[in-house]
């Protein structure tokens, strides 16, 4: 090959690729790093934006409700369900006189709903008891509203005395179903 | 053949810096920066017989042209290239004025000190391979020469003689090549000619007229050699005579007799000696006689001429009268070349032909020519490749330059972008934070439709005595309660929401009175009236008759088979339902069978 191409080809064309090209290269290779990096944090901030936006909406839909997040968890809990149950059916009951109100059935089971297919499985408690209309209807309201989880499946009352002066005892039986997470 | 060569770096470097200097633009505009001496504007003629040195500057072309002195140099300056170089830049700075643009130096060398003739080859003694052997003869000369001895200064050229259907070779030795490589070098244009072929052009022009009918013989008599050429109806050989350092050539008479008596020239011939060199050619008549006497011979047949050098340059009427005492030598008329014709190469024999011819071969150069001595120089494809690398040099570093300055611009203008300067952590822990309320949103908004009271006791025995208020007409005894699914497919637990149906079961008697109770909430609206109250005062919509909810109430009633006295007549049943369908908002929800973790924020 003639001296001078190859000079040409050297000098020329290989070294000035080289001092240029490879410089070249990393400059364009740093550019388009940089580009998507800088494109990248921008989309990020954006959806920090949005997020932030987002989350202030989402505070303050729950502000108040967020603390009682863990009552609801332990409320819904399957552990001790039954415990948890008859102890507030109890501390209802017990705020009553014998007279007035007293539990003679409380029996928990699992097995299916008798409302149907869509609860499913689950726990269920069957109670009884001998009270007059008023204390059973605020002892109920207490339960039920320390367990809202108890969904009423069946409830009978039915007169089983009546004396002259005093309000007629009640025998009455109801079946919950308790709603849990599991 | 040339040899590919290994080059070093070093020799690369200086192979490109003479290219640099070769591939300047101003270079490459130039038109005749790459045309060779004898198209060059300036040129010098040099003349060099071994003994003397004739110099002679020619400036332009054609009518144009103008002959001048040339500077004195002495056959040592030759052989030196610094001072050669030096005398060819003064003089070429003399001539570089504002006015003369493209100003171009040529020099030509015209060699007469060592001469030889060389037979060639079987191969190529057909002159019409004149073309093939002429570039052969260039590259590898020992395929063409016969008997051909290498020697590092021979130049062989290829001469086609048609007028007698053969060629020979003529070599000349050069020796002063690295003097003219340093005129090369500064860009000036070198070309070697062979004087004594310069001067049998010069003279076949001259002597057109004369030479026509009878053969002739021109005597080229330089110091070194002596060159024969008969011609009759065209030039019929090449002869060289070298003189082995004596005036004449010992066997000159042998050789003229050999020639004049192998063409049957010896009975009518005229020789014609022409002083080519600083001895008298009448030393020549004289070597002639004195051979015919020695040898008997009869040349009584011989006309001897010889030219006086006042009617050769009178002859040469283009030339004005004060240019021949510049111009010294015959052979640097070789520069008319519009003398000899048009530019292709006759291959006719005959006079004509040969004038035309060897117009052309007398500007045979001489200079090395193969492919090793090609590549010393740059071409002008090359020139333009290199001028063009450079451009796209430049391009790429001024492109370089404007990327690293866009970059740094856009590298300031994103430095101000504020989401550069949010850490990472933080975005992270504001994602996290989003996540963990969305999660808890969901969690509250799943179980709030599962917890949404739908049937509590309380509720349902509040209803019940909304419904029908205590008295002495009407006295409840028995109510059963029950919650039941709308129906479904049997045996497939629904997907959705599921509506519900509540039934209120209420036993007891009544009198006439408690009869029209009874009644009116056989009516819709009484009882819708009735579950609305209850919705209203006990704050739970799900007695809420609207939308597509529905309420209905059937009563049957009769009297008392066997009713004590004081007691109510009748017994009845009211059976009163509230239907909730599927799309309805309290419709029951599955219960989720596994809860993501909820709650858990630190």
């Amino acid at each position: 090959m003639n001296r001078y191409l190859q000079s040409i080809l050297l000098f020329d064309v290989a070294f000035p690729a080289l001092l240029v090209g490879v410089p070249g290269a990393v400059l364009f290779w740093a550019f388009l790093s940089f580009q998507s990096f800088v494109a990248q944090r921008t989309a990020d901030y954006d959806e920090y934006q949005q997020r932030e936006r987002q989350a202030a909406v989402l505070k303050s839909q729950l502000a108040g409700l967020e603390p009682k997040v863990p009552l609801l968890k332990a409320l819904l809990s399957g552990n001790d369900v039954d415990a948890r149950v008859d102890h507030s059916i109890l501390a209802a009951v017990e705020k009553y006189s014998g007279d007035e109100i007293e539990r003679s059935l409380c029996d928990f089971e699992a097995g299916p709903s008798s409302i149907g297919k869509t609860f499913g499985d689950g726990r269920q408690v069957q109670l009884k008891f001998l009270s007059r209309w008023e204390p059973l209807n605020t002892a109920a309201l207490q339960w039920e509203t320390a367990n809202p989880n108890l969904v009423l499946q069946t409830l009978s009352i039915g007169k089983v005395a009546a004396g002259t002066n005093t309000a007629p005892v009640l025998e009455s039986a109801m079946s919950y179903y308790i709603v849990t997470e599991n | 053949m040339s040899k590919q060569q290994k080059l070093s770096l070093s020799d690369l470097r200086v192979a490109h810096r003479s290219a640099r200097r070769q591939a300047r633009l101003k270079r490459l505009l130039s038109p005749v920066a790459f045309a060779d001496a004898l198209q060059q504007p300036l040129r010098w003629h040099l003349f060099y017989d071994g003994r003397n040195v004739g110099s002679a500057i020619v400036f332009g072309f054609g009518t144009n042209r103008s002959w001048h002195e040339g500077p004195t140099l002495s056959t040592d300056d030759l052989d030196q290239p610094d001072k050669l170089k030096a005398i060819a830049q003064e003089l070429f700075r003399r001539w570089q004025t504002p006015g003369r643009k493209n100003l171009g130096f040529g020099v030509i060398v015209h060699l007469a000190d060592e001469l030889g003739l060389d037979f060639v080859r079987e191969d190529f003694e057909n002159p019409e391979l004149h073309a093939q052997a002429a570039a052969i003869i260039r590259e590898n000369p020992g395929e063409v020469v016969a008997d051909f001895c290498s020697d590092a200064h021979a130049q062989c050229r290829y001469y086609p003689l048609f007028s007698s259907e053969r060629a020979v070779a003529l070599r000349h030795l050069i020796r002063f090549l690295p003097a003219l490589d340093a005129l090369i070098d500064q860009d000036i244009k070198v070309v070697i000619h062979s004087a004594p072929v310069e001067a049998l052009a010069v003279y076949l022009k001259f002597c057109r007229q004369s030479i026509e009918d009878k053969p002739h013989c021109f005597v080229f008599f330089y110091d070194q050699f002596t060159v024969l050429v008969p011609v009759h109806h065209g030039v019929l050989d090449l002869k060289v005579l070298p003189h082995r350092q004596q005036l004449v050539p010992p066997t000159f008479g042998d050789d003229l007799f050999a020639i004049f008596e192998e063409r049957g020239m010896v009975e009518s011939c005229v020789l014609i000696l022409i002083p080519c060199g600083s001895q008298d050619p009448t030393l020549l008549f004289s070597e002639l006689d004195s051979y015919a006497r020695r040898n008997r011979k009869n040349a009584e047949g011989i006309e001897i001429q010889i030219p006086d050098s006042e009617s050769f340059w009178a002859s040469v009427s283009e030339l004005s009268s004060d240019q021949a005492p510049i111009i010294k030598r015959p052979e640097f008329l070789s520069e008319y070349t519009e003398w000899f014709g048009g530019a292709d190469f006759p291959t006719a024999s005959g006079l004509d032909g040969d004038l035309q011819r060897f117009g052309q071969l007398c500007r045979q150069n001489y200079f090395p020519d193969d492919q090793q001595s090609r590549e010393k120089r740059l071409s002008r494809s090359l020139a333009i490749l290199m001028l063009a690398l450079r451009g796209g040099r430049i391009g790429a570093f001024c492109l370089l330059v404007a990327l690293g300055a866009w970059f740094g611009i856009y590298a300031v203008g994103a430095s101000q972008n504020e989401a550069l300067h949010i850490l990472p952590d933080l975005m992270s822990g504001k994602h996290a934070e989003l996540a963990q309320l969305m999660e808890t949103k969901g969690y509250l908004t799943r179980w709030d439709a599962v917890l949404t009271p739908r049937s509590q006791a309380w509720s349902v025995m509040d209803f019940v005595l909304g419904l029908l208020p205590e008295s002495h007409d009407l006295v409840c005894e028995n109510v059963h309660y029950g919650l039941k699914e709308l129906d479904g497919k049997p045996g497939v637990a629904p997907v959705g929401k599921s509506g519900f149906i509540r039934e209120w079961v209420v036993d007891g008697t009544c009198n006439d009175q408690g009869r029209v109770v009874l009644a009116r909430l056989q009516e819709a609206a009484n009882l819708n009236q009735a579950f609305n109250s209850t919705a209203s005062r006990l704050g739970d919509p799900s007695f809420s008759i609207a939308a597509q909810r529905t309420a209905k109430a059937v009563l049957r009633e009769e009297i008392k088979a066997a009713a004590a006295p004081g007691s109510l007549p009748y017994v009845f049943r009211l059976v009163v339902t509230e239907t909730l369908p599927n799309d309805d908002a309290l419709a029951l929800s599955p219960i989720p069978k596994s809860m993501p973790k909820a709650g858990g924020r630190p």
